[in-house]
């Protein structure tokens, strides 16, 4: 399942990205090695590592506020808040991640759609662009999480698998 | 926010008061002359106390006073929307003795507004998302007889505006009917919960949802659809109540044909005369995504023959992108059952600035104005006027500000437009402190109307806010608001009343102020006993006359449902509401954090931040009843 959707997201990429930075971005997901990312934190089995791609367009400015752009642009503050306070969908601002706080879990969550009400937005979407937006909301939670106490951070340091309804 | 303030009832003390509550009691006994109904039932005429009348000045709803058969079978109560039960073993006296009869857990956590059903001996209540609808035998305290199961489209709440609430199922002929989320209309048997038929609606990837009650009128199942926030374009729809066939559709915006305008329409403003004014009003082709949603309540006069509804808010929220009066956005229409056809409208609140959708509760009634019995229809309108309208021609009568408002000045009832406050427009700028904010003084909460005093209680708010009109991209399917808007409490402190309106007089007679938005719905009974709920888990019985608080049940989490009261199989009068907080009002006690964004939620959590100190989530239905003797 969750192969086939990076398979996905592959294509799109490939189908979007045109330039040096875009083809460095899933593809180091795909290269690394198993296991690969998860949205529990439950693994059967035992612990292991997960490995996840990092965002290239991460405290890069110009992409950010391209990010922001398209953050308000997609509507993506309608339902998760200018601020990422939450709303129709859930928020940002809290350490509660249900389906994964890494920057790939991010972007799987804008192209695919979450069946609970999140809309898909492939094919509206290139991969770059949800990479960007992504990038951004990683700027909103560090805002918020370093005007919180320490707790909840820590938890969302933790690593990837949250809680998951 | 001052926490744990004292509930305080704001004394009747000016003389004019007095006199008016004195003027109010003598009416009552031209009114409790047991033509109501209520001894059919076996139940006590008025007290005594209340004989001796004096002629006075009150309102009968449309229809007359009809027998009371003890059933609740569509939220309104009748069709005249009065929310008027003439059931009297509870009454004034002995309200302070109510006591839990039972509970019913819906297994549901997101707000519960929906008003329980009661036919024959059997109970019904529909759920927020996911809709399941449950029979609940009554001859054996509240066993599940039945539940039915839609199985709802699971990203529906990806389209709701304002929580994932449901206000309520509709009976007739043997059938229960009611809406989903995603857009779907359903007959089920009520005798056995099997599916009859069902109909989709409408499309939750061009933004659109039911979250109404429908209203059974003449084998007609009247559905409308939500999503003003999210540039759906606006309709009303009949179905044939045997079949589940759509009968006829009239939208909102768009070109006469489509609104079912013909050479019947008779508007009585000047300004809303003119062919395809769904279209003319609006800058190209934006009327397709114009909001104009009917998500509210729908009143129906037999001996006129006429239907009442409103339509929400235009899309998108920012007046700034769509230049015009936007068409028949924040409006009322008059229209004929069978066909469809529109009678007469008129525009509440034309291009409006502010997020004043125009769905609310429309009570028919007919009240000596100037001598004369008029037969009007009275809309708490969320624009904070109380209009009194001729509901045969459409005609303001009058429109009082039933609380503090400055939007506006007043509304002119030459052009039956509102006048405009310059400095508290919206648009490409920001206005600040603006009454009242979004929600209305009034949102869909519905009020109740009693015949015995002649008042109107009203659940209501007290918000002002701050807007500020920002650029909008239309993406089907994804919010299309463009405004900033944050929200907090109006003057006085307290965000929330309940109060008592005298449509003859135009004025508040009593009102009690509320920590939190009064969000529920309110009944009024024969036994001068009003009912509402609050979302600081309080569910409270009030006299109905001076506005005294009898008695108060602390319930599970905070009450934003409308309460109901019955006849069951035993004789005996009950009184039941749902409890579970949510809607608009209570989305500050899910899962968001205005804290860190004061913008969320359209702007509402902001005004309520310590609502999750007072409330959890949690649906539960309870129903009250007196000790047995």
């Amino acid at each position: 399942m969750v192969r086939a959707a990076r398979a996905v997201l592959l294509l799109l990429a490939a189908a979007a990205c045109g330039g040096e930075r875009e083809r460095l971005l899933p593809a180091a997901a795909a290269e690394s090695a198993e296991p690969m990312l998860r949205t529990s934190e439950l693994q059967a089995g035992g612990e292991t590592e997960d490995v996840a791609a990092r965002n290239p367009y991460s405290g890069d400015g110009v992409a950010i506020a391209e990010g922001r752009d398209l953050y308000l642009q997609m509507n993506c503050a309608g339902c998760h808040g200018p601020n990422g306070g939450g709303g129709i969908g859930p928020p940002f601002a809290d350490a509660d991640w249900i389906y994964g706080d890494q920057p790939e879990n991010v972007v799987q969550s804008i192209l695919q759609g979450r069946p609970n009400g999140m809309p898909s937005f492939a094919g509206r979407l290139p991969a770059a662009h949800a990479w960007k937006i992504a990038a951004y909301v990683e700027t909103i939670v560090a805002q918020t999480a370093s005007a919180r106490t320490g707790s909840d951070a820590e938890v969302r340091r933790g690593g990837a698998g949250s809680r998951a309804q | 926010m001052t926490p744990r303030r004292a509930r305080r009832i704001r004394a009747t003390a000016s003389p004019l008061v007095a006199a008016l509550a004195l003027a109010v009691i003598a009416v009552l006994a031209t009114a409790c002359g047991g033509s109501d109904g209520e001894r059919a039932g076996g139940e006590p005429a008025a007290a005594p106390a209340r004989e001796g009348a004096a002629s006075g000045a009150r309102g009968v709803p449309a229809g007359g006073l009809v027998e009371d058969d003890g059933q609740w079978t569509m939220a309104p109560k009748n069709y005249a929307s009065t929310r008027y039960s003439a059931l009297a073993q509870i009454d004034t006296t002995n309200v302070d003795s109510l006591q839990l009869a039972w509970t019913f857990s819906t297994g549901v956590l997101r707000g519960h507004e929906a008003a329980p059903l009661v036919v024959g001996s059997t109970m019904y209540i529909v759920t927020p998302f996911p809709n399941h609808l449950y029979a609940l035998d009554l001859a054996d305290g509240g066993a599940l007889k039945w539940r039915y199961d839609p199985k709802p489209s699971r990203a529906a709440p990806g389209v709701a505006c304002c929580d994932v609430v449901n206000r309520g199922a509709a009976h007739a002929d043997g059938r229960i009917f009611f809406n989903t989320l995603d857009g779907q209309t359903i007959a089920v048997d009520a005798e056995t919960g099997r599916e009859i038929w069902r109909a989709r609606l409408g499309d939750i990837n061009k933004g659109e949802s039911i979250t109404m009650a429908p209203l059974v009128v003449k084998g007609k199942v009247l559905v409308g659809n939500s999503g003003g926030e999210f540039g759906v374009r606006g309709w009303l729809t009949a179905l044939d109540a045997e079949s589940g066939e759509i009968a006829w559709r009239a939208y909102s915006t768009g070109p006469d044909e489509d609104v079912l305008i013909g050479p019947g329409f008779r508007p009585f403003y000047e300004g809303d005369r003119g062919t395809d004014l769904g279209v003319t009003t609006w800058p190209p082709d934006q009327w397709r995504i114009g909001g104009g949603t009917v998500w509210g309540w729908i009143s129906y006069d037999p001996e006129l023959d006429l239907i009442y509804y409103g339509t929400s808010n235009p899309g998108v929220w920012n007046p700034a992108l769509r230049p015009g009066d936007n068409k028949w956005a924040s409006s009322i229409f008059a229209r004929d059952p069978d066909t469809g056809e529109a009678r007469w409208a008129y525009q509440f609140t034309p291009h409006d600035e502010h997020d004043f959708d125009g769905v609310n509760e429309n009570i028919l009634l007919d009240i000596p104005i100037g001598g004369v019995t008029r037969k009007v229809l009275v809309r708490p309108e969320r624009n904070g006027f109380m209009y009194v309208m001729d509901r045969a021609t459409g005609e303001v009568l009058s429109a009082d500000p039933y609380g503090p408002l400055n939007w506006a000045d007043s509304i002119d009832l030459r052009t039956g437009r509102p006048v405009l406050a310059e400095e508290k427009r919206t648009g490409n700028r920001a206005a600040r402190d603006v009454c009242p904010a979004s929600p209305g003084m009034k949102d869909w909460q519905p009020s109740a109307y009693s015949p015995r005093t002649g008042l109107l209680y009203l659940p209501h708010n007290n918000l002002c806010m701050d807007y500020e009109g920002v650029e909008a991209n239309y993406v089907a399917g994804t919010p299309y608001v463009g405004a900033m808007v944050k929200m907090k409490a109006g003057p006085g402190g307290h965000r929330g009343v309940f109060k008592a309106w005298d449509p003859v007089a135009r004025r508040t007679v009593w009102e009690i102020e509320e920590r939190f938005p009064a969000w529920s719905g309110a009944v009024v009974t024969a036994g001068d006993v009003a009912f509402y709920g609050t979302m600081d888990r309080w569910f409270k019985a009030v006299n109905a006359v001076t506005g005294e608080v009898l008695w108060q049940f602390r319930a599970g989490s905070g009450i934003i449902g409308q309460p109901i009261t019955y006849r069951g199989p035993d004789g005996k009068q009950y009184v039941a509401v749902l409890s579970g907080v949510g809607g608009w009002a209570g989305l500050a006690a899910l899962e968001v954090m205005p804290e860190v964004d004061p913008y969320i939620g359209l702007g509402f959590p902001n005004a309520v931040p310590d609502l999750p100190e007072y409330t959890p989530q949690g649906g539960m239905l309870y129903v009250f009843t007196l000790p047995d003797r």
